[in-house]
């Protein structure tokens, strides 16, 4: 079964809330996520590898810590979606050089932030670990290596090659375990329904018959 | 940008039904009716094709027997009297089998990328009946019951935008024919009434035999679609800023261009004149038994019977003759009079506005990207440029955040909630614009203007979405409501009928304080009646242009 982007950009918006992380980088994720299926890169199983470990979790210890061109956790992993939003509000940063971005959970992530920082910049922008690397010149993405990996030191840059682009696609193609982890965690976004709500919530509970 | 304005809007020339109508016409889009296959019963299923200059779009209907116990216009009904999808192109046999397995069960089916929108209808039972029963007797039905429902069925939900795995939206975007927001939606409710005249027509002949005649087409145009709509559309509003803008800042800038029009030439004056006079009795049919809208109603006609008094003696031959008119209503009409108004004066002026159309979509997806260069005194500025008075307000009075917006565990219904009584805080969705803006004013004052504000967000990520309004606000100035949307007053209806008013739609009915009944087409020319003549000044009513 496919689904829409709007379908999976909702799922993941809702199970990023309801894992505990505020509004604001839920869209982030939600974002990150529809981004990632237009390249054909299963986003949803991404996002459910973060979440599952961030579920419940203190989310200020994985933020970065920012000490010049290094950013580290204060705690053991960093938060590859608290770590992009950043990357993209900086992205000045990166004309002055290579920033390092130490133990980012499922680092693949990263690169829709990459993207918008690479489009503010008008130069490409690469992410880089273990031998991967992900450029984007700020619409396609290109990947040399495994795009899926638990956790990686991370080194972005400006500048690399896209000749390993991913195909643009308009369906999303999600993987059951990370779909379902997702399901999971949206439904706690939602009001368990009681007689009062059905009736006062939506306001209406009257016959079609007229 | 006040709940009371927004709730006042009126349909215009840049509604999307309208639009969609020019376009036909002056295209010449083509239709046919490839498949109308349906029993005595009701039951069966039929395809409409509309054929423009590039590509088709078809309505794939089926017809349902629906028991009376199973109708319902809640948006968690199981059964309808027809459902429907559009389908992208023409489609084939084991297109239509797929979407039999799938569209006749609405929420718990699936469709495909082939599809734009998924919907359902109710009949009007009352006015069902008696249409049938007249036709088959080989008469017609009586116009006061036609003009009391106005619409045979009404819609209680479209779906597009991939919704239950149709197709996105940048699937569609870039074709000039779907660019204009809401096109297949509101091409499906065009499609649809075509096939409830010829379903309620099938039925007839089915009871009637021989003595059945067909709908006399003078009383088959007044007909309309219905349209239920509740909660659901009232957060549509808020979360796509940008986009409400566009659609706000394009009508804003037609009424700007018309009040510029430095002289009005007698022709423009006498369509004014006309369609004002066409208003006077399509607003003495619109009903509503809603205190609020009982009461706006009497205002509007008020208005309406002060404008014609205006108009007996006003000098069209003096200088910009539209902005007198608008600088007089300011203290003349009510809110409801002055909108009708503005929507109004557009109409003689289609080569001036109607490019602006093109304008109303959302167009700049970059607008979501935080500027984390920004100072936190810009930002500041940018949230006070909005949400000024609400800095000032008690946020944690129970007046002023009563409500609550959160989402239902069954059927994911949008709901509105009472903070103090139900536990729905932890549920809340965002949908507060004004308190999370005083929020992140209040967060912001121990920083200093000249710090970026990515170092802010960096430690307050729980102002992020407040943060990206307030930078979307620079760009989109009308993406904001200037009000309490969790206040113990507020009426959701006001975001229902300012999104409506831009489909086009008129009726206004309000229910409660949370949903609404409108009808759409009402009027409008049927396929074999549309034509550059015809598309324009329907929803004015019967007459010439």
């Amino acid at each position: 079964m496919t689904m829409s982007f709007n379908e999976v950009e909702a799922l993941a918006k809702k199970a990023t809330r309801g894992a505990g992380y505020p509004w604001g980088l839920a869209e982030e994720a939600a974002k990150a996520v529809r981004w990632l299926y237009a390249r054909d890169v299963d986003g949803c199983a991404e996002l459910a590898g973060l979440l599952a470990q961030s579920d419940g979790a203190d989310l200020t210890a994985w933020r970065p810590v920012q000490n010049g061109s290094r950013w580290a956790p204060k705690g053991a992993t960093l938060c590859p979606i608290a770590t992009g939003a950043a990357l993209s509000d900086e992205a000045e940063a990166l004309r002055d050089g290579e920033l390092r971005i130490d133990q980012v959970v499922h680092p693949i992530l990263l690169a829709p932030f990459a993207c918008m920082s690479a489009k503010h910049l008008d130069m490409r922008v690469t992410i880089a670990w273990d031998g991967t690397f992900a450029s984007t010149d700020g619409e396609a993405l290109s990947i040399a290596g495994a795009a899926s990996i638990p956790v990686a030191d991370v080194a972005v840059t400006t500048g690399g090659d896209l000749d390993q682009p991913r195909p643009y696609c308009s369906r999303a193609k999600p993987a059951p375990d990370g779909l379902a982890l997702l399901q999971h965690l949206a439904r706690r976004t939602f009001a368990p329904a009681t007689d009062e709500s059905r009736l006062k919530g939506a306001g209406a509970g009257l016959s079609d018959n007229d | 940008m006040r709940l009371r304005r927004l709730g006042s809007l009126h349909q215009c020339r840049l509604s999307f039904m309208r639009i969609l109508t020019r376009r036909m016409a002056r295209e010449g889009w083509a239709f046919s009716r490839p498949v109308f296959d349906i029993d005595a019963r009701g039951v069966g299923r039929a395809v409409y094709t509309m054929r423009g200059p590039e590509r088709a779009y078809s309505l794939v209907a089926f017809a349902h027997d629906l028991p009376d116990d199973q109708r319902s216009d809640r948006v968690i009904a199981e059964a309808w009297d027809a459902t429907f999808a559009l389908f992208d192109g023409v489609p084939e046999p084991a297109d239509i089998e797929r979407l039999a397995r799938n569209v006749p069960v609405q929420e718990a089916g699936r469709v495909s990328e082939r599809e734009l929108s998924l919907s359902r209808a109710n009949r009007s039972v009352r006015l069902w009946t008696h249409v049938v029963g007249a036709l088959a007797e080989g008469r017609q039905p009586d116009v006061a019951a036609l003009d009391e429902v106005g619409y045979l069925m009404r819609t209680t939900a479209v779906y597009g935008s991939g919704k239950f795995g149709a197709a996105d939206r940048e699937v569609i975007a870039a074709r000039p024919e779907m660019h204009e927001p809401f096109q297949a939606e509101m091409l499906s409710v065009y499609l649809t009434r075509v096939f409830v005249r010829d379903l309620v027509e099938h039925m007839a002949a089915a009871q009637g035999g021989d003595r059945a005649v067909r709908l006399d087409p003078a009383l088959a145009r007044r007909l309309g679609i219905g349209n239920s709509t509740g909660l659901g559309m009232a957060p549509y509003i808020i979360n796509h800023p940008v986009l409400f803008n566009n659609w706000m800042m394009m009508r804003e800038e037609a009424i700007a261009r018309v009040r510029g029009v430095a002289a009005a030439t007698a022709n423009d004056v006498a369509l004014f004149r006309r369609l004002l006079r066409r208003a006077v009795v399509s607003v003495g049919c619109w009903r509503s038994e809603h205190p609020v809208q009982v009461d706006k109603l009497h205002a509007l006609r008020a208005d309406i019977d002060a404008l014609l008094v205006l108009l007996d003696g006003f000098d069209f031959d003096a200088d910009f003759p539209w902005d007198r008119m608008v600088i007089w209503a300011e203290d003349a009409l009510s809110e409801e009079g002055q909108e009708f108004l503005a929507s109004l004066m557009l109409e003689p002026y289609g080569a001036l506005v109607d490019d602006l159309a093109e304008g109303m979509a959302d167009d700049d997806p970059d607008a979501f990207r935080i500027d984390g260069t920004m100072t936190a005194g810009k930002v500041r500025d940018l949230l006070c440029i909005s949400f000024g008075w609400a800095m000032d307000v008690d946020w944690s009075a129970q007046t002023n955040c009563a409500r609550a917006w959160y989402v239902s565990e069954e059927k994911l219904e949008p709901r509105l909630g009472e903070r103090f009584e139900e536990p729905i805080a932890p549920y809340e969705q965002p949908l507060a614009p004004a308190r999370d803006a005083a929020a992140a004013h209040a967060a912001l004052v121990e920083w200093d203007d000249d710090v970026p504000i990515a170092a802010f967000l960096l430690q307050h990520p729980e102002h992020r979405h407040s943060v990206r309004r307030a930078q979307m606000s620079h760009r989109a100035p009308y993406g904001e409501i200037r009000d309490n949307t969790i206040s113990a007053h507020v009426l959701p209806i006001d975001m229902l009928r300012a999104k409506l008013s831009f489909f086009g739609a008129t009726q206004f009915d309000p229910r409660s304080d949370r949903w609404v009944r409108i009808c759409m087409y009402a009027n409008a020319p049927y396929p074999e009646d549309l034509s550059r003549e015809t598309a324009d000044f329907w929803v004015y009513g019967a007459g010439g242009p």
